[in-house]
């Protein structure tokens, strides 16, 4: 087609400038949002992402402001995405966790981190594993009380046999149980801390290695020297480099530690500070060539929920790299055999007036008289008085590696948290 | 009075997308329906018009620019994150690009789409395209 017929006159100068600027223009705007649709398209498709969480927003309590909740799952299996168990080799040497029996579908690691709404520090709550509490199915039904790690696995079981027993297998029926198990998880935590769950991710043993293979060496600083054959954690006091081994055995170890599972949740919280400084420091969430490399490990081995968008994450990030995330390991009031099985006695009401108060607007704390249910059923012995789990005072990190104390941080609610809070930014000292 | 065709044209241009955007955030549409179909009918009626009554070399290359301007304004303007409410720029650009391709893409389309129907339906050319 002609765009200027002979019998019009040809068009002013400054109309033909403006014109090409104009294609110029129109030109750009699509290469470069094409550029960056297909650089997003490429990091972002093939994740495995979860639907879990739509079950679990119908239950959710309101949410008071525009800030977000996410939820870290460390799955303690030994299998892979499809159910198939992991090499036997691979897991004892390198993830150095036995068998691939072990662990089944047990959540050893739940961290909530909440990114505020306006510009201020996040929070981040370790759960401890064994915590005793109600545990419920994905859709809001009671499991019984059991410790909170478990509320996974008795779901996926539930499922798995139900599956089965309608003629699902393999890949499917691995799928469709852990979609139960996570629903299940999502569920209890999110009754048990009484705050919205708006995203998740579940990382396995595997996926742990194969982050840590990407963003090794992992800088840790440990206060005291430690030995530990069950998880082969083997190091001497003081900064060191670990390697996706030693980094897997630095987050599992607990036993040899004065405070057990609660002085581990001190190790994940250390280990996920000093990779964020890592990856800060070194520019991996403005290099896309270490962003596509992350990605692909992501892709392999992590669960995101289906809502979470990666452009949301990127705006999110800074809040958890830039050295503003404090940790806290939610308390305990004691410790108790129920069942043959040595757990931790939490006061559901503390804790969610605690969690609240951290992190909810003013006046939102649940009154003192309000129960749910998740106070334990049993009248547990207790074996253990201790209700303030402490720690040795962590030293502070040394020059240059940008550490912080992990000392106390200050708030309504420092008190009540099990061992001392970890600072995100550095490299903390832990015991 | 009559409005002269390039009112008439950049009106139809750019009209349909703003509604469309403004359709898509009163109903919190995260897939941007209202959008891709506000561009694509302002993109067709719109390349219809300046094909009949001139000025086709300016509309042709406004798609992707109407596109992504009625993107990052009304992301501006109304999305909890913004460059406005402390989103570094560098990412709410991102955003934008990612979320408004597609739309851009059709839009584009769809104006050449009338471009080769009129060619083939008027052999020899016959277009109005004065500035």
């Amino acid at each position: 087609m002609r765009d200027t017929p002979r019998h019009t006159p040809r068009p002013p100068v400054t109309a033909r400038v403006a014109r090409a600027l104009l294609w110029a223009a129109s030109a750009l705007v699509l290469v470069a949002c094409g550029l960056t649709w297909f650089t997003y398209r490429t990091l972002t498709d093939g994740l495995t992402t979860s639907d879990a969480l739509n079950t679990t927003r119908r239950h959710a309590p309101r949410h008071p402001d525009n800030s977000v909740n996410l939820l870290l799952i460390g799955l303690d299996s030994r299998k892979d995405m499809d159910g198939n168990d992991l090499p036997r080799e691979f897991v004892q040497d390198q993830l150095h966790a036995g068998s691939s029996e072990i662990g089944y579908y047990n959540t050893n690691t739940l961290i909530l981190m909440h990114i505020p709404a306006d510009d201020g520090r996040a929070t981040a709550f370790s759960i401890p594993r064994d915590d005793y509490v109600q545990t419920l199915n994905g859709d809001g039904s009671p499991q019984g009380h059991y410790k909170i790690k478990e509320a996974y696995s008795y779901a996926y079981t539930a499922a798995h046999d139900r599956l089965d027993a309608q003629g699902i297998r393999g890949a499917e029926l691995e799928h469709r149980s852990r979609e139960a198990g996570r629903a299940a998880t999502l569920q209890t935590v999110q009754q048990f801390l009484g705050v919205p769950i708006d995203h998740f991710a579940e990382v396995n043993l595997l996926g742990f290695y194969d982050i840590a293979k990407v963003l090794q060496p992992v800088t840790v600083c440990l206060n005291h020297p430690v030995h530990d054959r069950y998880s082969g954690a083997d190091f001497p006091a003081g900064v060191q480099d670990l390697d996706p081994r030693q980094a897997l055995a630095f987050v599992r170890q607990r036993h040899g530690l004065d405070n057990g599972d609660l002085d581990r949740t001190h190790r994940q919280q250390a280990f996920l500070s000093s990779v964020t400084h890592r990856l800060k420091s070194r520019g991996a969430f403005d290099d896309l060539g270490r962003l596509r490399k992350l990605f692909e490990v992501l892709k392999k081995d992590v669960v995101l929920d289906s809502s979470w968008d990666v452009l949301d994450f990127a705006r999110q990030a800074p809040a958890l790299t830039g050295g503003r995330t404090d940790f806290h390991t939610l308390p305990i009031t004691g410790f108790a055999t129920i069942g043959g099985e040595d757990v931790n006695l939490v006061d559901p009401e503390r804790i969610r007036a605690t969690v609240q108060s951290m992190i909810g607007p003013e006046g939102t704390a649940p009154s003192p008289g309000a129960t749910d249910g998740t106070t334990p059923a049993a009248t547990p012995s207790a074996t253990a008085p201790s209700a303030a789990v402490t720690s040795a005072a962590p030293s502070a990190a040394p020059d240059g590696k940008g550490g912080r104390p992990a000392s106390a941080v200050g708030g309504p609610g420092q008190r009540e948290f099990a061992g001392p809070s970890v600072t995100m930014g550095g490299v903390p000292c832990v015991d | 009075m009559t409005a002269p065709p390039a009112a008439v044209t950049a009106a139809i241009a750019l009209v349909p997308p703003a509604v469309g955007g403004g359709v898509d955030l009163l109903t919190g549409s995260a897939h941007a329906w209202g959008l891709a179909l506000g561009a694509v009918l302002a993109a067709l009626w719109a390349t219809a018009f300046a094909a009949a009554h001139g000025g086709v070399s300016w509309v042709i290359p406004l798609p992707p620019l109407v596109v992504f301007a009625v993107t990052a304004v009304g992301s501006l303007l109304f999305a909890d994150a913004s460059p406005l409410r402390g989103e570094p720029l560098t990412t709410a650009a991102a955003r934008w690009a990612v979320h408004s391709f597609p739309v851009m893409v059709a839009a584009q389309c769809a104006a050449l789409a009338v471009l080769v129907l009129r060619a083939i339906r008027t052999p020899g050319g016959g277009g109005h395209g004065h500035a």
